[in-house]
């Protein structure tokens, strides 16, 4: 699975939610559907941290990061060439 | 009180036309702006049909365009119904259906989910294209841009209806709290006054439209000609978007539920940021706990805070300065006295008036207590009685205070089963009813439980034989809003019995408490082991 099949995976497991996600396109705002609150934020990031390694900083919790599906992946992708690359940060 | 609510904008654009009313994201308008805007919405409405008593529904995010149509609707001398745009479409076409709304405003995006249920003939998509004819008629951008920018001059008066906000009814059907310009017009002008807002003012409040508290964003921000600084959707669901909004902006004065501030201290970084023009913080809605307010009022030294108090159905009518620094030895913050121009008392259970140091349920009467439930007489007359003391008719809180003399009074909990998730009100009531239209269910009760933070979690027992968690989450996030549908489901062969034979909620409790890691102390129960 790729990263973005992974986060729209876990976001399905939040029950009610499966129906409007499947109607959701990778590029389209999670927030603007309702999909993601800021209680949700918080589940999505204690997730993203154990499932790919990453640390996520409350800092990193902006639209520009969690908007969509995409917006996420992009985001983990990043993260993970941090870890592996100490040096660098995204 | 005199006066009708569009009087607010147009003396604003009359006085201060240049002055900025709404901040949203990169745009910023004008009153002048504002006020024209309104008056097409207003023009547009009434050459639609809309006449003074008509309900026009909002279906659309906290944004310019809501604001706009909120005084549009009014300028026609019509009621707005604010509508959450994403609760679910069953609910809300129960909601539309009861308010017997024939007009919706919706924007372009809200447009695909909103339900068209009769009497509904006409929708306003005010950001994008009509649609032809048919039996409802589809208005758009260029019906509005082709009014004059010209208020009409609508025959309407302080007690005519000017909203209506639907709140959960414990019977499972929602209670429309049905409100007039005086009424609103009541705790505006007490509000702007105590909170001294002036033009300089840059007023943010996270609350959305159907809610209560957004009356003083739209109404007490206009009537000081101040700004509003909304807060989009994509800022609002991160806590450190919305404190580097508060900073960049220069929000002076800020008004949400307690929760929103935790949720903004906690997270938002506000240490390091300059908050030094925020002046005044203003919550309502639930308790705020006091440890985490002692946080936040060390973090804004120079501001004032205070806690306003009532129910929808009487908007504010009490509030508490507190102060700043807050003694070590306080444990609660009282809801404080009656605003100008309202009272409140409580009623002991045997009916006499309580006398300091005693409890009752808080009654009010005033110029801010709602006319009825919208369409409901029977509901109205449980809720408005006979004032005890023979003056008038008085709203019933169902709140129980404690009376602490010189008209003060402290929130001790409530008389039924009420309770507030993150601020919502929430009937568990209404909860059990929509659980049990599920053919799987044989039982089921609805509880409040704290967590470890004293945060309340709403869980649901149910005895539905062959159904998961899963399945009830899915059939609750279909019909009530979303802070009403329980977090968790214990569902279990039979919910367990007192050996009177009712359902056993202490033991229900406990259960809960345990799979939410509630420290024994916190646990309601815990006192019987």
């Amino acid at each position: 699975m790729t990263v973005a099949q992974r986060i729209r995976a876990f976001l399905a497991t939040t029950p009610g939610r499966a129906a409007a996600l499947a109607a959701l396109g990778d590029d389209d705002s999670l927030i603007d559907r309702g999909l993601l609150d800021s209680l949700g934020t918080l589940e999505l990031s204690a997730w993203l941290q154990e499932e790919f390694g990453i640390t996520v900083d409350e800092i990193d919790l902006t639209a520009d990061n969690f908007e969509s599906i995409s917006a996420i992946s992009w985001y983990v992708e990043r993260r993970v060439t941090a870890v592996e690359d100490p040096g660098r940060r995204p | 009180m005199t006066g009708v609510l569009p009087d607010l904008v147009a003396a604003a654009a009359r006085e201060h036309p240049g002055r900025t009313a709404v901040v949203d994201g990169e745009r910023v308008v004008p009153y002048a702006l504002l006020h024209a805007e309104a008056s097409r919405m207003a023009r547009l409405l009434v050459e639609a049909g809309v006449r003074p008593g008509d309900r026009v529904a909002l279906y659309l995010p906290k944004s310019t365009e809501a604001v706009v149509a909120i005084h549009g609707v009014l300028a026609a001398g019509a009621a707005y119904v604010p509508l959450d745009p994403l609760a679910p479409p069953a609910r809300t076409a129960v909601l539309l259906r009861d308010s017997g709304a024939r007009c919706v405003v919706v924007t372009e995006f809200t447009a695909s989910t909103v339900p068209v249920v009769p009497p509904l003939d006409t929708v306003v998509v005010c950001d994008g294209a009509g649609r032809g004819t048919g039996p409802v008629r589809w208005l758009g951008r260029a019906d509005l841009d082709r009014c004059e920018p010209v208020a009409p001059a609508p025959r309407i008066g302080p007690d005519d209806l000017a909203y209506v906000l639907y709140t959960s009814g414990s019977t499972g059907v929602p209670k429309g709290v049905a409100l007039s310009h005086g009424n609103a017009l009541a705790f505006v002008r007490w509000a702007a006054r105590t909170c001294e807002l002036a033009p300089d003012d840059r007023v943010g409040g996270q609350a959305p439209l159907h809610f209560d508290l957004s009356v003083f964003d739209v109404f007490a921000t206009a009537s000081a000609a101040a700004a509003l600084v909304l807060i989009p959707p994509r800022v609002g669901v991160f806590p450190m978007s919305v404190a580097s909004l508060v900073e960049r902006a220069g929000v002076t004065v800020w008004y949400s539920v307690p929760s929103a501030l935790v949720m903004l201290r906690e997270r938002g970084d506000l240490a390091r940021r300059d908050l030094s023009r925020l002046r005044l913080v203003a919550f309502a809605g639930e308790v705020f706990p006091v440890p985490r307010l002692r946080q936040l009022m060390a973090l804004l030294p120079h501001a004032r805070f205070l806690n306003f108090y009532g129910p929808t159905e009487t908007n504010v009518c009490t509030w508490h300065e507190v102060p700043h620094p807050l003694p070590p030895t306080t444990t609660s913050i009282p809801i404080g006295r009656a605003i100008t121009g309202v009272s409140v008392f409580a009623v002991t259970d045997d009916g006499h008036l309580a006398a300091p140091g005693e409890t009752g349920e808080l009654h009010v009467r005033g110029p801010t207590v709602m006319r009825g439930y919208w369409n409901d007489p029977d509901r109205t007359g449980a809720a408005l009685v006979p004032a005890p003391d023979g003056g008038g008719t008085c709203y019933r809180t169902g709140d129980l205070v404690r009376h602490e003399g010189d008209g003060r009074y402290t929130f001790l909990g409530r008389r039924d089963d009420q309770v507030k998730i993150r601020g919502n009100r929430v009937e568990p009531g209404e909860v059990e009813v929509v659980l049990h239209d599920h053919p799987a269910v044989a039982d089921c009760a609805v509880l409040a439980v704290p967590d470890a933070d004293g945060d309340l979690h709403l869980v649901a027992a149910v005895a539905a034989p062959g159904v998961d968690a899963a399945e009830l989450t899915r059939h609750c996030a279909e019909r009530l809003p979303r802070a009403a549908v329980p977090e968790r489901f214990d569902v279990l062969p039979e919910l367990p019995r007192t050996p009177t034979g009712k359902t056993d909620r202490a033991a229900l409790r406990d259960r809960a408490a345990v799979a939410l890691g509630t420290p024994d102390e916190e646990a309601p129960g815990a006192h019987r082991r």
